[in-house]
């Protein structure tokens, strides 16, 4: 067999631990970065070290942030006496992207899975306790999946939160907007309409 | 319902088949190992969304191929409905992991949104185990039988697997110490939530087959017998306990058993602990009857499945009988035949035609299946 240079199997290996990329893959885009022109290429190594030198999890919410501290968590703007809890930091964006939210943050980084050994001490639950008791928050909205792992770590959540005194809600479950009736699941049809409001 | 097509790409054996049917019965014939079975195993893959056979889906896929296809054209009195299921090998070799895709008319459905389009009762020499063998066989009459006849079934099935391997994994790490019991009761809750709404509806299915299975009974034992069905439920008296009162005592049992649960590292009760009792003159068949008998009792099972799903839904489903003729003696098999008059659309598979009355086969289709290929 062909011997690979170390330096190409390196790299392929690397590209391959990432998710999503399996190794026809990894082998693809080595191939391509090989081909690519130097300084494109030090661009992309460039804007990886900057990434890990640059970004790290706010201390407040453990959403990502330059400093210390989130863009959200510093903003004046920003209104402190309500927080919406959520499993990743991608659910942040998402919300954000909605405009409708103007309260704070807190990402637990992950919902409670025994199967992936992930139980309320792997979770940034005791962080947000403490930081109940610190500010005063009005309203916690529990933004966990409506899975079965975001519903466990909500009643979770929910348990721990009442001694606190603080109001909790939970997200609604309903029909996608701009769906058609007929084509949603039964399950989300059936919560949909327990969950029904007044017109 | 009938089922008026069935085609298959690179299914088990099968490099390609395209197979008109008729509506009342069609015989496969043939050796060994040619693909009768294969056959029927396919249209119990569209109406149950799973193989009965295995649970190793790249089985399904010809050897070598990277994708096997069944589709079924499946007619109702709703209009016609076209069933298609790909299976895909994994794309990588090391990782083995196949994928199974459902269509309904073109349309993406998940495995549980796919059962009850097409429903069969299938009838095999494994059913012959079901009042000797394992609980597990029961209990998979009991989920093949409701899940055909109620979706919100098969997803409340699915959940509490889910919820099941998260709580064992949870008990597990309890008993090693990894991880804090602070959320079992999270899961037990859900656990409890999902396994009493399986529970009721299991008792009231049982219910409702228990009398059809012993009027069959009295019938083909001429009035000798007297058949009974019991749904034995684990950890709970279910009777006619409300949905919330059934939960209760599972999360009762449960923290009963909190010790013995976390030694083991799994749940000891619940549905997936149930049984189901089939009682001949009140004695308990899996300890007393004769073979037999047990084969008398299991074919009545099959007959009253087979009547309650087209009572219960308004619709004939389709029966699959792989390669039970042989198993049975010759009153039992015209028994059982009897039952197909003026009756559903049936599927029937023998190694041997004579193990078929000729009065039968001359109203029947005939095909002969020989490696993967089928012709009259």
């Amino acid at each position: 067999m062909t011997e690979v240079p170390g330096a190409l199997t390196r790299l392929m290996e690397e590209l391959g631990r990432l998710p999503g990329i399996g190794p026809k893959t990894a082998q693809r885009l080595s191939f391509y970065l090989l081909r690519t022109p130097r300084d494109s290429v030090e661009r992309l190594a460039g804007a990886l070290v900057e990434l890990k030198a640059r970004i790290r999890f706010c201390e407040q919410c453990f959403f990502i942030a330059e400093g210390d501290r989130c863009a959200i968590c510093l903003s004046p703007r920003r209104d402190r006496s309500i927080l919406c809890v959520v499993e990743e930091p991608l659910d942040v964006l998402a919300i954000e992207r909605t405009g409708e939210y103007h309260g704070v943050y807190h990402v637990l980084q992950g919902a409670i899975s025994p199967i992936d050994g992930i139980g309320p001490g792997e979770l940034k639950i005791a962080e947000l306790v403490a930081r109940l008791r610190r500010e005063p928050v009005a309203e916690v909205i529990l933004a966990t999946d409506p899975d079965m792992e975001g519903e466990a770590t909500a009643s979770y959540l929910a348990e721990q939160l009442e001694p606190l005194g603080v109001r909790t809600s939970r997200l609604a479950h309903g029909l996608p907007v701009g769906g058609e009736l007929e084509y949603a699941d039964e399950l989300t049809l059936a919560r949909a309409f327990s969950g029904r409001q007044a017109f | 319902m009938f089922l008026s097509n069935i085609s298959l790409y690179d299914f088990r054996n099968y490099r390609e088949l395209n197979l008109p049917l008729e509506r009342s019965v069609t015989v496969l014939t043939g050796g060994n190992a040619q693909g009768k079975t294969n056959l029927v195993e396919a249209v119990a893959l569209a109406a149950l969304a799973r193989s009965p056979r295995t649970q190793q889906t790249a089985e399904l896929i010809r050897f070598g191929q990277p994708q096997a296809r069944v589709t079924c054209l499946v007619q109702r009195e709703s209009g016609m409905e076209e069933l298609d299921i790909r299976i895909s090998a994994g794309g990588r070799p090391e990782q083995a992991r196949t994928s199974k895709r459902f269509q309904v008319n073109g349309r993406a459905r998940s495995a549980t949104d796919m059962v009850g389009e097409l429903r069969v009762v299938l009838f095999w020499p494994d059913d012959l185990q079901l009042i000797k063998g394992p609980s597990e066989l029961r209990r998979r009459f009991l989920n093949t039988l409701l899940t055909q006849l109620e979706r919100e079934h098969a997803r409340a099935l699915t959940d509490y697997q889910h919820l099941l391997e998260q709580r064992n994994a949870l008990l597990k790490a309890i008993r090693e110490g990894t991880q804090s019991p602070a959320s079992l009761d999270y899961w037990s809750d859900a656990l409890a939530r999902v396994g009493a709404a399986i529970m009721v509806e299991r008792q009231r299915r049982v219910l409702e087959l228990q009398p059809l299975a012993a009027a069959f009974h009295r019938e083909l034992t001429d009035d000798r017998e007297h058949l009974e069905l019991l749904y034995r439920p684990s950890g709970a008296r279910v009777g006619e306990a409300p949905p919330d009162a059934v939960a209760e005592q599972l999360r009762a049992a449960m923290a009963r058993s909190r010790e013995e649960e976390i030694g083991r590292g799994q749940t000891v009760v619940g549905p997936q602990r149930d049984d189901l009792e089939m009682r001949l003159d009140s004695r308990e068949s899996r300890l007393y009857a004769s073979q037999g008998q047990q084969r008398t009792a299991i074919l009545s099972l099959k007959l009253a499945e087979l009547h309650y799903l087209a009572e219960a839904t308004g619709e004939q489903p389709v029966l699959l009988l792989d390669d039970v003729m042989s198993e049975l003696d010759q009153s039992r098999r015209e028994r059982l035949l009897a039952a197909l008059e003026p009756g559903p659309q049936a599927m029937i598979t023998a190694a041997d035609l004579h193990d078929l009355p000729g009065s039968f086969l001359e109203q029947a289709a005939i095909f002969q299946v020989e490696a993967g290929r089928v012709h009259a």
